[in-house]
């Protein structure tokens, strides 16, 4: 079993609904607090999912992408092996990548070896800190059913984000890549992650002198 | 990458410990007398140096029993184990070698202090470069350089104490010799280093990272309107090419041009060894900030910018003055 | 701090006490869920808050909400940090003896002492003037109440903050179908195949929006984004059309020219349900010119294909769309071929000059639209009766939508630029129908609402409330609130100059204030509006005139300023008495369909807040203290005869209240009577509790059969009038041809029999503006000489994760952003020869201000832009007073001209001149390096009412489980 988020390109505003559950559900929850340094000043907090905004092309010719970014649970997560401690380490039920605080040393190694730039430091409790994949929501028995999705997914308005077992090939998230070209980030750094992106889908209708939007993605990126 | 401290400190002077060793080594297979205990000792105390700075950058020195938990697969946990041995067998050696010892055991003891300090430096190497997020460090050039210049500085250092404790100029002379040798070959692979580092720099790009093809991206917003600088050290601004260009310059002449003039006349001036070991500490230091803070990491994408130019930061800041305080600023 | 369930039934209201909060199985102990109505914007989505230990430990979407659907946005998870804010007000203040307005120098007072020192202020003025007191309100979503406290007072000087917000959209909608888009209508987009969105960013309802847009991305629809700014949901489109600001109105036109020409036009849809085929009588020179002509009963004429000309539903829909005839010896034409003939001039290549677009485009787009809406309609299998007794089989729809929002009313050609896009969507037939534009209940209402202000200036007087609502739709000059040329309210709302100022003009009144233009006030109340910042426009002359003295007297020009707010906004410091309000996690609150409704297009809903926390110990609820206020100075509505107050809370009023005694309609619709009647009925003391216990909603959809078409609906129409969201079942035409503003052009040609201005400006502006049918016109700032000097034109968008000026004082969101840099198309920096980075001088006709020029593809070349409201003034907001916000942000406010002439008493606003909307986006400017690096115009810093807040270098919220903040 590996447990993935999908996102959809052709569905995401960049409204940061996903960044800021993330943060409202973790800061107080099992893994939490994410801090904020120099709230009231220059601000520069912690953050275990990120929306870039990206802008390709040239006028009118313009795309505007926006990606959001946490944890990809990496299959051959890159940040587990190096780890000295053991803290971090891939669960083998669900394939989700924790740290566990207690026996974190905070080398920051392991922010080094992720290619993705979603672990971060807590300079105050001296560990690394990144996206759970809300574990604590999805084997919280105590949650309803329906509330046991991680946060981001819950929140997000265009429902861009669908949360499921990549391992399972009936899931939906299975479905979507195979059938959307999903792909992911980085895919020769050798991280095989499991979080995938759907790319955007080419511009429908007649066509005729169109403005294009967005490259799209070619067939076969996916890892 | 945000040059930290601790480790810019443990790896000058876990390499410079080596080439100590390294000297040491020569020293006693060309039947040098030396004062070989105090040498020894200066191996002995880099190497803690080195160990003590490192553990300073663990966060939580308690759990730093968990640390060998990992040998199979973690290089760090490898480096504690064998930079530990290295302390261990250093420490015996000092003490075996108190006084005259056998030339025969000498050797036998220097080459096994040897092999560790290589394996060592190597396993620390590979910290660096066995990360294909860390673009510029992946690779064994990584290897060649890190282990290379932690020789050289130590052998140096090495050199400049033989000189001030009066070792005659005729013994000297094929070290000298050597140490140019050195610093030539080590500038060579620096400098393939620092290309290594450019095209590393140039080929990262959004579209590469994001598996779209065309460009070329820019990268508006990293999620916070500014880079997480404080709580992820890859975030650290790309260096502006004119303090880099000055950099680097800086640190290849007080690494290696102004050391082998250095070497040059410390045959005639043993003085001129205490000039020649600070010169190289600075020169190694410098190497090292540079090997950190010109580094490009695969996530500096996400985090600083997107292909056309990198700007040090998305983060319009009022004065340039400001700018450069706010890079330097770390977390707290 | 824990709050035990005893103290929070106390919170705020003794009469009603909320449901009781059992723990939900299995939740931790200290732990429970409480449903209410986020207020972290005017979305109002269904929020479900974890309380654990009595802090905020979890905000999310209530699953099943009508508005969200479950889902939640940034700002509203963000309701937590903005609970803790530093900035927050947390007793009432007033300005220290001898301080200067303005510094911020304010010193904590009671309640006692503040609300006896406000009632002497307004029990005096309205012993001898209420028209003294100007109570505007910004942000707030209660102004079914503050309106009715307004009346009561008696004051005409009352208005929210639709002025300078989007009543060009309002207006243009309820004079064109009786509802309009934003809170009154919306695209199906569900159903929709094609879809169009102009000038829009976030829109009021932010997450259905979302919703909307994932669901027809989900089916593959095509998405239409007209903007000079791809961002946002623009980022999705699938074309973006890079309009030039201020042209819409252009493309529009000649979107129909070719509709017209290609006979792509639903003219079924024109002739039954649209005036397009009525009779216009062609008589310059007399007072019927240009008016529909009418039958005896005042139905409108139509001509039927035998030449006979019938009234209007007596042709069932066979009245020509394109017709002459003689009526009443006069020759009459129909609405229909007048618009044919304008749309002569309109074509693909006309508009490409003015908007940017290339016609080829225009064209396109043109076709797409038309096809899609004729070709490929959408068919329910849902059956319905029309007002003409016709039975329909099934539902029939144009899968073509549209959705609109301030880019096009921002503008002083939004009016007709709106009135355009609606007869556009009239042409296309998708008003109300599956796949295109529909209403959300109470609307679609009466073409206008019938709703109007007293008009008399005897209306108002001391001691006594205003006759009718302050704000309605006029449908002639004879409604407008002026006495002879004078306006008769502060904000000329309602005069001449703006005739159709339906949501008055907020933006007016601070130098109406200041000049004692049309006549001076005492006392100005401000709540939940920032005027003095990011809501103003000249700023700063704006914070100028706030603190302007009269040189005789050394009195301020406006002689009392009063704000209620929760935070230590930039206007807080402009006060000289404070009260501090709760956040609305610790109110009772509504949203009512009596005010800008919650509905969804399949039916109507409402919602409440309650207090989920307790408010701190020196702040009170906004509407408590204004009901305390009421009662104090024995306002009508709010007392009996006796004097007695009828109404202990605000929480109270909402339950009790009902638009007259025994109308069984009230503030609230859902479980009204004994908890068993909807919509109608006695009001039930218990109902609030009702509502907390069905998680703070009421939600009723309508049968399907009710869904659409409901202008003409029969059967919706008749359900309708029986809950009164009509007076009566007649059929709403819509006003393709809209008559009410030939009234008022008649008005500016003299021809007028009833009121007339005299000023020939004033008249001509009248003939210039108030077209019966849409076209194009220039904003006005275009048509000045130095428009030339300013060739840019300026513009600000919504971020998703700001509220106006309300999001920078919470520690999460401010991390998003807190830099409003200006946004340029990097071949435009080129030509001028400016970098990416560097600093520059913004510059308009009122004023110059720095700001660091960030580069962007996604910006048209003659469109400079930035992020609305994230620049603060340094000391508000509980901010360090070098925060970037303060240091690195531009407020275009600076920038934005107020007048469109020199200043002085009674000069033109820069606004539209049929509905007062403020022209924000019309500022033009011309940006050039800075010789300086920094912010300018250097504001100083005033004195914050928290300071110690900014010292905070680490927050690590947790909510319960250590300690909140270090
Ligand atoms: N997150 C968030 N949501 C909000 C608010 C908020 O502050 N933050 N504010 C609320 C309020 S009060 C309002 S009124 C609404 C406003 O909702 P919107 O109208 O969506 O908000 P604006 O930011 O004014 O967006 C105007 C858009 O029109 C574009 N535009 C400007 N001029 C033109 C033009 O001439 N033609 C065209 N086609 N486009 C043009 C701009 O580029 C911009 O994208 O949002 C509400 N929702
Ligand atoms: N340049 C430019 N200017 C614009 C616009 C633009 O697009 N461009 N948009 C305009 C538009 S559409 C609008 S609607 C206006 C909005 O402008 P305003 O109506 O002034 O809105 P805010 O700036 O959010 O100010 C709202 C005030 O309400 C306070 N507040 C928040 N919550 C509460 C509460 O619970 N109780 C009380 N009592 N107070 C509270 C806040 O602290 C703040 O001081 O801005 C206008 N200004
Ligand atoms: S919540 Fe959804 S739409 Fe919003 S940024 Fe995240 S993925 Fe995109
Ligand atoms: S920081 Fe913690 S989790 Fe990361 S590598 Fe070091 S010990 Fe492991
Ligand atoms: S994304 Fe980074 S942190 Fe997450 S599993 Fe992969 S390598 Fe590890
Ligand atoms: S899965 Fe949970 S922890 Fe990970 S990004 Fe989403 S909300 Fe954050
Ligand atoms: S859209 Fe507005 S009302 Fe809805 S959750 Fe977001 S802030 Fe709250
Ligand atoms: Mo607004």
């Amino acid at each position: 079993m590996q447990w993935t988020i999908i996102t959809d390109l052709n569905k995401c505003v960049g409204c940061k609904s996903c960044q800021v559950s993330c943060k409202e559900h973790n800061t107080a929850g099992a893994f939490g607090p994410l801090p904020d340094l120099d709230p009231y000043q220059e601000p520069d907090g912690m953050w275990w999912n990120r929306v870039l905004t990206i802008e390709a092309g040239t006028f009118p010719h313009t795309g505007v992408l926006y990606l959001p970014k946490a944890c990809m649970h990496c299959y051959d997560a890159p940040c587990v092996p190096v780890c000295p401690t053991g803290a971090s380490f891939k669960r083998e039920d669900n394939g989700v990548v924790l740290v566990d605080y207690d026996t974190c040393v905070g080398c920051q190694l392991c922010l080094w070896a992720c290619p993705y730039g979603v672990r971060e430091f807590d300079p105050h409790e001296g560990v690394v800190k990144k996206c759970t994949l809300c574990i604590d929501r999805l084997e919280d028995e105590r949650l309803p059913a329906a509330e046991r999705i991680p946060a981001c997914v819950e929140s997000c308005p265009t429902r861009a984000r669908v949360f499921g077992d990549l391992d399972d090939p009936d899931s939906e998230v299975s479905h979507l890549v195979q059938a959307r070209q999903g792909f992911t980030l980085f895919p020769e750094l050798g991280a095989r992650p499991a979080v995938h992106y759907l790319p955007r889908r080419p511009v429908p209708g007649s066509g005729a002198g169109r403005v294009p939007d967005a490259p799209e993605v070619p067939e076969g990126r996916r890892a | 990458m945000r040059p930290p401290w601790s480790l810019l400190g443990m790896t000058v002077l876990g390499g410079a410990a080596g080439g100590v060793v390294l000297g040491l080594f020569t020293d006693a297979w060309r039947g040098l007398v030396v004062p070989y205990s105090l040498l020894d000792l200066l191996a002995l105390l880099l190497t803690a140096a080195g160990g003590a700075a490192a553990f300073t950058h663990l966060h939580h020195p308690r759990r730093a029993r968990y640390v060998l938990r990992r040998l199979s697969s973690s290089w760090l946990s490898r480096e504690v184990l064998t930079t530990g041995l290295l302390g261990v067998a250093l420490t015996a050696a000092a003490v075996a070698s108190w006084g005259d010892a056998a030339p025969a055991f000498q050797r036998a003891l220097d080459s096994g202090l040897l092999v560790l300090a290589l394996v060592a430096l190597w396993v620390t190497a590979m910290i660096y470069a066995s990360l294909p997020a860390m673009r510029s460090w992946y690779g064994p050039l990584t290897v060649v350089s890190m282990v290379g210049i932690g020789l050289y500085t130590g052998w140096v250092w090495h050199l400049a104490a033989l000189a001030l404790a009066g070792v005659p100029a005729r013994a000297l002379a094929p070290l000298r010799d050597a140490t140019w040798v050195g610093a030539a070959a080590l500038a060579g692979v620096k400098a393939l280093q620092v290309r290594h580092f450019a095209d590393a720099r140039r080929r990262l790009t959004l579209g590469l990272g994001s598996g779209l093809p065309l460009g070329p991206y820019r990268l508006q917003d990293p999620g916070t309107g500014r880079p997480p600088y404080r709580t992820q050290t890859q975030a650290w601004p790309d260096l502006d090419p004119g303090c880099r260009r000055s950099g680097y310059a800086v640190s290849f002449a007080l690494l290696f041009l102004v050391p082998a003039l250095l070497a040059g006349t410390l045959l005639a001036y043993p003085a001129a060894g205490i000039a020649l070991a600070v010169v190289a500490l600075a020169g190694a230091t410098g190497e090292r900030w540079l090997f950190f803070a010109d580094a490009t990491h695969s996530s500096k994408l996400w985090l600083i910018g997107g292909d056309e130019e990198r700007a040090p930061s998305r983060v319009a800041a009022p004065a340039r003055v400001l700018a450069f305080l706010e890079r330097y600023r770390e977390g707290g | 701090m824990e709050n035990s369930e005893l103290e929070l039934a106390n919170v705020n209201d003794p009469v009603v006490a909320p449901a009781p909060r059992r723990p939900q199985p299995g939740a931790p102990p200290g732990e429970r869920r409480v449903h209410t109505t986020c207020y972290m914007c005017a979305c109002r989505c269904g929020i479900e808050v974890t309380v654990r230990n009595g802090q905020v430990r979890f905000i999310r979407g209530t699953p099943g909400h009508p508005v969200n659907r479950g889902v939640w946005c940034a700002k509203g998870g963000s309701g937590i940090m903005t609970q803790y804010s530093p900035a927050r007000l947390s007793t009432p203040l007033m300005r220290e003896p001898g301080a200067p307005r303005g510094q911020g120098r304010l010193v904590p007072v009671d309640w006692e002492t503040a609300l006896t020192t406000l009632e002497g202020w307004l029990r005096e003025i309205r012993r001898t003037d209420p028209a003294r007191l100007a109570f505007f309100t910004g942000r707030d979503q209660m102004q079914a109440f503050t309106g009715y406290w307004a009346q009561q007072f008696g004051t005409p000087n009352w208005a929210a903050h639709g002025g300078f917000c989007s009543v060009n959209m309002a207006a243009a909608g309820m004079y064109s179908v009786g509802g309009s888009f934003w809170e009154f209508g919306w695209p199906d987009l569900e159903r929709a195949r094609w879809f169009m969105l102009l000038g829009v960013a976030e829109d009021h309802p932010s997450n259905p929006l979302k919703l909307g847009l994932g669901a027809l991305k989900e089916r593959g629809g095509r998405l239409v984004v007209v903007n000079p700014i791809k961002s946002g949901y623009g980022a999705l489109a699938d074309e973006w059309v890079p309009i030039r600001p201020g042209t819409d109105g252009a493309l529009l036109m000649a979107f129909m020219q070719v509709l017209v020409r290609e006979g792509l036009y639903d003219a079924e849809y024109l002739r039954r349900y649209t005036n397009a085929p009525a009779l216009v009588y062609q008589a310059p020179g007399t007072p019927y010119d240009g008016r529909l002509a009418v039958a005896d009963d005042g139905e409108w004429l139509v001509a039927l294909p035998s030449g006979r000309v019938v009234p209007f539903m007596e042709a069932r829909g066979h009245g020509m769309l394109e017709a002459e005839a003689v009526v009443n010896g006069r020759r009459a034409v129909s609405a229909f071929s007048l618009f044919r003939r304008r749309l002569q001039e309109a074509d693909p290549a006309w508009a490409a000059g003015i908007t940017g677009i290339p016609a080829a485009t225009i064209e396109r787009l043109a076709r797409e639209m038309g096809e899609t809406a004729l070709h490929h309609p959408v068919v329910l299998p849902i059956p319905w009766t029309d007002g003409y007794g016709d039975h329909h089989r099934e539902t029939v729809g144009r899968p073509v939508a549209f959705h609109a929002m301030r880019g096009l009313a921002a503008h002083t050609n939004g009016f007709q630029t709106i009135r355009a896009l609606f007869d556009l969507m009239m042409m296309l037939g998708t008003i109300d129908t599956p796949g295109g534009f529909r209403y959300k209940s109470p609307y679609p209402k009466p073409i206008p609402p019938r709703v109007k202000p007293a008009a008399d200036p005897a209306a108002y007087g001391p001691g006594r409330p205003a006759p009718a609502p302050l704000l309605g739709y006029p449908t002639s000059p004879d409604d407008l609130l002026v006495d002879g040329d004078r306006p008769l309210r502060l904000d000329e709302a309602y005069s001449w100059r703006y005739p159709l100022a339906a949501h008055g003009a907020i933006q007016n009144v601070i130098r109406n204030a200041y000049h004692g233009w049309p006549y001076p006030i005492d006392t100005l109340l401000i709540y939940m509006a920032n005027l003095a910042w990011n809501s103003s426009w000249n700023t700063m002359a704006t914070r100028a005139m706030l603190t302007a003295t009269d040189p005789a007297t050394g009195a301020y020009r406006i002689p009392h300023v009063v704000v209620i707010d929760a935070y230590d906004s930039e206007t807080v410091a402009f006060a000289d008495l404070v009260l501090p309000d709760t956040t609305y996690l610790e109110r009772w609150d509504a949203a009512s369909l009596r005010d800008r409704p919650i509905s969804e297009p399949d039916g109507p809903a409402d919602s409440i807040r309650q207090p989920v926390l307790n408010p701190p110990p020196g702040v009170r609820p906004a509407g408590d203290v204004l009901v305390e206020l009421a009662n104090r100075l024995g306002l009508p509505g709010f007392t009996d005869e006796a004097g007695r107050p009828r109404f202990k809370t605000y929480a109270d009023f909402l339950t009790r209240w009902e638009t007259a005694p025994g109308s069984g309609v009230g503030i609230l619709a859902g479980w009204r009577g004994e908890g068993d009647r909807q919509l109608t009925g006695p009001p039930n003391p218990h109902q609030l509790r009702a509502y907390a216990q069905h998680q703070a909603y009421w939600y009723h959809p309508l049968p399907e059969g009710l869904r659409f078409y409901r202008h003409v609906n029969h059967a919706y129409l008749k359900w309708a009038r029986e809950v009164r969201f009509l007076a009566d079942d007649d059929p709403i035409i819509l006003h393709f041809y809209s008559d009410v503003l030939q009234t008022f052009r008649l008005a500016g040609q003299g021809l007028w029999p009833g009121k007339q201005p005299r000023d020939p400006a004033l008249r001509r502006r009248l003939l210039e503006a108030f077209d019966p049918l849409p076209g194009f016109r220039p904003p006005l700032e275009d048509a000045r000489e130095d428009a030339v000097a300013y060739p840019l034109r300026l513009l600000t968008q919504r971020p998703m994760t700001h509220y106006h000026s309300w999001g920078s004082q919470n520690a999460w969101l401010r991390q998003l952003l807190h830099e409003a840099p200006l946004f340029m198309n990097p071949a435009a920096a080129r030509a001028l020869g400016l970098e990416d980075g560097q600093w520059v001088w913004v510059e308009s006709r009122v004023g110059r201000a720095c700001a660091r020029l960030r580069l962007s593809e996604a910006v048209e070349p003659g469109t400079v832009w930035t992020w609305n409201a994230i620049a603060k003034g340094p000391g508000s907001w509980g901010l360090h007073p070098e925060a970037p916000e303060a240091r690195r942000a531009l407020l275009v406010n600076f920038l934005v001209p107020d007048l469109l002439g020199n200043p002085g008493p009674g000069a033109p606003f820069n606004n539209d001149p049929v509905t007062a909307q403020a022209g924000w986006y019309d500022a033009r400017v011309r940006v050039y390096p800075a010789e300086r690096p920094g912010p300018w115009p250097q504001v100083e810093a005033r004195e914050p009412c928290r300071p110690e807040a900014v010292r905070w270098r680490r927050l690590a919220y947790t909510a319960g489980r250590r300690a909140p903040v270090r």
